[in-house]
């Protein structure tokens, strides 16, 4: 449905942009995931036409995007990182005005429809400034869904948000991605892309870093498995360097010691072997790698750096 | 494109209906101003020019004989009102602010005068005012009431009393004064008419030019926000967008105007003694320059903050200069000169002829042309200079 091929972007000096390519199928959840600056928004803007890429190409359905392209500009909801509304005006006002200028037919019909999506049905004739925040979020949603469009683009919906929206805006995707609607979704949180996409996209200083479903991109880590020791009391010098010998990129807090093992069942082994006696052993734990993980690998920070 | 300009025209009358204080401030604001220049500046044109209450002149002479020819001249004047004092006490009120003009008339003063009148060699008596600097205006007027009394009681006492010019009945000829406003000529009413006609059109203006930059920072603000951004990703040309606005800006703008020339018709009754239809060309021409105006201040500034003050002193220096506070005739040669380049001059200049000129349709067709040309030059720098990301 959407393709970038060697799209980049500056902004004087700047590269916001550099070399990107990906793909998105149809009826797809895809996640562009990157800490703050990584050119998610940049990239986005070009996606939706809202920019124009200094090289590459951005194509919809067959069809170079651009700010002038309208037909393609319309098969797109575009959600942007602010809430995007007149806040002076009622939800409404706001769906009404918005809703005009993509031409709608039975805009008012159209205006409840997409409030009763987002869960906002009994506020349409209240002012923006008097909503909570989430609400605010979900109808900055709603304003993209109002003209039926067949892709979603995302900035960042959930910023500011309580938990109990949160999973509301969620709702309502996945049950939008289940009606059909392609959906591409930036955060900088982990835990949202993991849960809601099916193919993701990791950016970092403009650049594209690593893409395919988490399985894919759980393979650029090596093949390692970690695991947590919860001792009953912290352990006891010796022993602490007796496993620092074997496992060099080992952690310990407090009760907790964490290392990376290369085959599970014989570190486990030979760990618990050499604890016997000398230290009281309450749980092991293996954990499976995250996306936190591989941005860690890959990149030598964090995600929220 | 029409539909989007009127979604666009709807949404941000919506908007400013909504929030009914400023929408109050809005009309208030030039209305208020208006009125207080118009009781102040009115109330001087209803007399000539001259100050509505009488001037007081303070008289102190050691001879109070002498001076009852003087003081029964004065007593007649038009413009100021005698009181006799001390040379001590006149110089300490006119020095607290108490009285704009004393004058100090010396022992023997009308026989010497009448003496030197027509003799350079004979010694003049010196005749000393006390002037307070701050009211000039008065001083002035006071000192030309006083000098004629002077001169009549001199001349009076030198040649008899048929010579005395400054009595009515010796003056050999007669004067009429004729003001080429309407008013004027329709045989009406005064100069109170074009003053007050004059203030209201012009601090309407201004009123409508400060809507501007206001609608400028609504913009500014909604790109801070995102809106413009969300706007650029719709499928329409974000400039029809910005075409919606100056529309919508000239219908608020045509409001004020409409709102502050009825509050100046209701309150003080002037009359509006040109072409109607003239009057309207010139609200609706000065209604779209001034909103091309705002679309031209959002285009070139960066930040709010930014272009806030900018603006406000630009709009200042265009009213102040452009006559909109003071008619442009009291200008030197070269700010009328230079006020020409300002559209405001051109838009209270059209109104004005209008409103108390008496003039046709046909005379605010330069002014409205000019405007025009104002609003193309505003709007084509905004169009394409308006910046739609923050970044």
């Amino acid at each position: 449905m959407l393709s970038l091929r060697s799209v980049s972007k500056k902004f004087g000096a700047r590269t916001a942009v550099s070399d990107v390519s990906f793909e998105v199928q149809c009826g797809e959840f895809f996640g562009l995931l990157g800490p703050n600056g990584a050119g998610k928004t940049t990239t986005l803007s070009m996606i939706v036409g809202t920019l124009l890429a200094d090289s590459g190409s951005i194509n919809l359905e067959g069809a170079q995007m651009n700010p002038s392209a309208f037909g393609e500009k319309s098969k797109i909801g575009f959600v942007p990182q602010e809430t995007a509304l007149y806040e002076d005006l009622s939800a409404n006002a706001n769906l009404q005005f918005f809703g005009s200028l993509y031409g709608l037919q039975s805009l008012p019909e159209r205006c409840a429809t997409v409030l009763r999506q987002v869960g906002l049905e009994d506020r349409a004739a209240d002012r923006v400034e008097n909503f909570s925040g989430g609400m605010k979020r979900r109808l900055n949603i709603a304003v993209a869904l109002l003209h039926h469009p067949k892709l979603l683009v995302l900035d960042e919906p959930t910023v500011g948000v309580d938990p109990q929206s949160r999973n509301q805006i969620f709702d309502t995707l996945e049950q939008l991605n289940r009606d059909g609607m392609t959906i591409i979704y930036t955060s900088h949180y982990m835990e949202e892309v993991e849960r809601l996409c099916s193919r993701i996209a990791i950016m970092d200083g403009g650049k594209l870093i690593a893409c395919g479903t988490k399985a894919d991109i759980s393979k650029l880590l090596p093949d390692l498995n970690l695991l947590a020791l919860t001792f009953a009391e912290p352990p006891p010098a010796d022993l602490l360097a007796l496993l620092l010998l074997k496992y060099p990129d080992l952690k310990a807090e407090e009760t907790v010691v964490t290392v990376q093992v290369a085959n599970l069942e014989v570190d486990v082994a030979w760990i618990t072997s050499q604890l016997a006696g000398k230290a009281n052993l309450k749980a092991i734990r293996s954990d499976e790698s995250s996306l936190e993980d591989v941005f860690l690998h890959l990149t030598g920070k964090g995600l929220r750096d | 494109m029409l539909k989007v300009i009127l979604a666009v025209v709807r949404k941000d009358l919506l908007q400013y209906f909504t929030d009914r204080r400023a929408v109050l401030i809005s009309l208030m604001v030039p209305l208020g101003i208006a009125c207080f220049m118009a009781v102040i500046f009115g109330s001087q044109s209803a007399s000539g020019g001259k100050p509505s209450t009488k001037i007081t002149v303070l008289v102190a002479t050691k001879n109070k004989a002498e001076l009852a020819p003087l003081l029964e001249r004065w007593n007649k004047a038009e413009s100021v009102t005698i009181k006799q004092v001390s040379e001590q006490e006149a110089k300490a009120q006119v020095n607290a602010g108490q009285a704009p003009l004393a004058i100090i008339v010396p022992d023997g003063f009308v026989v010497g005068a009448s003496n030197a009148f027509g003799d350079s060699t004979a010694a003049k008596p010196e005749l000393k005012f006390i002037a307070d600097p701050t009211k000039s205006l008065e001083v002035g007027i006071a000192k030309g009431e006083l000098m004629g009394g002077i001169m009549g009681v001199i001349v009076e006492n030198k040649y008899g009393k048929a010579f005395a010019l400054d009595q009515k009945e010796n003056s050999p000829y007669t004067t009429k004064t004729e003001d080429l406003s309407a008013e004027k000529q329709q045989g009406a009413a005064d100069d109170r008419n074009a003053t007050i006609a004059h203030v209201f059109a012009g601090l309407a203006i201004q009123g409508i030019l400060f809507g501007a930059i206001e609608s400028a920072m609504l913009l500014m603000r909604d790109r801070q926000k995102g809106l413009l951004k969300r706007l650029t990703a719709a499928p329409i040309s974000p400039r029809w967008f910005l075409m919606g606005r100056i529309f919508s800006s000239t219908v608020k703008a045509l409001f004020v105007l409409g709102v502050v020339l009825m509050g100046g018709i209701l309150i003080f009754h002037f009359k509006i003694t040109g072409s109607l239809v003239g009057l309207a060309l010139m609200l609706f021409t000065s209604a779209l320059m001034t909103a091309s105006f705002g679309l031209f201040v959002s285009a070139l500034g960066r930040t709010e903050a930014q272009s806030r003050g900018l603006s406000t002193l630009v709009v200042l220096i265009m009213t102040m200069l452009g006559g909109a506070w003071f008619p442009a005739s009291m200008f030197p040669d070269w700010v009328q000169v230079i006020s020409k380049c300002i559209p405001v001059r051109w838009a209270v200049d059209g109104m004005d002829a209008m409103t108390w000129r008496g003039q046709e349709l046909a005379a605010a067709l330069p002014f409205a042309g000019v405007l025009l040309l104002f609003t193309v030059g505003f709007a084509a720098i905004g169009l394409t200079r308006f910046r739609w990301d923050t970044e």
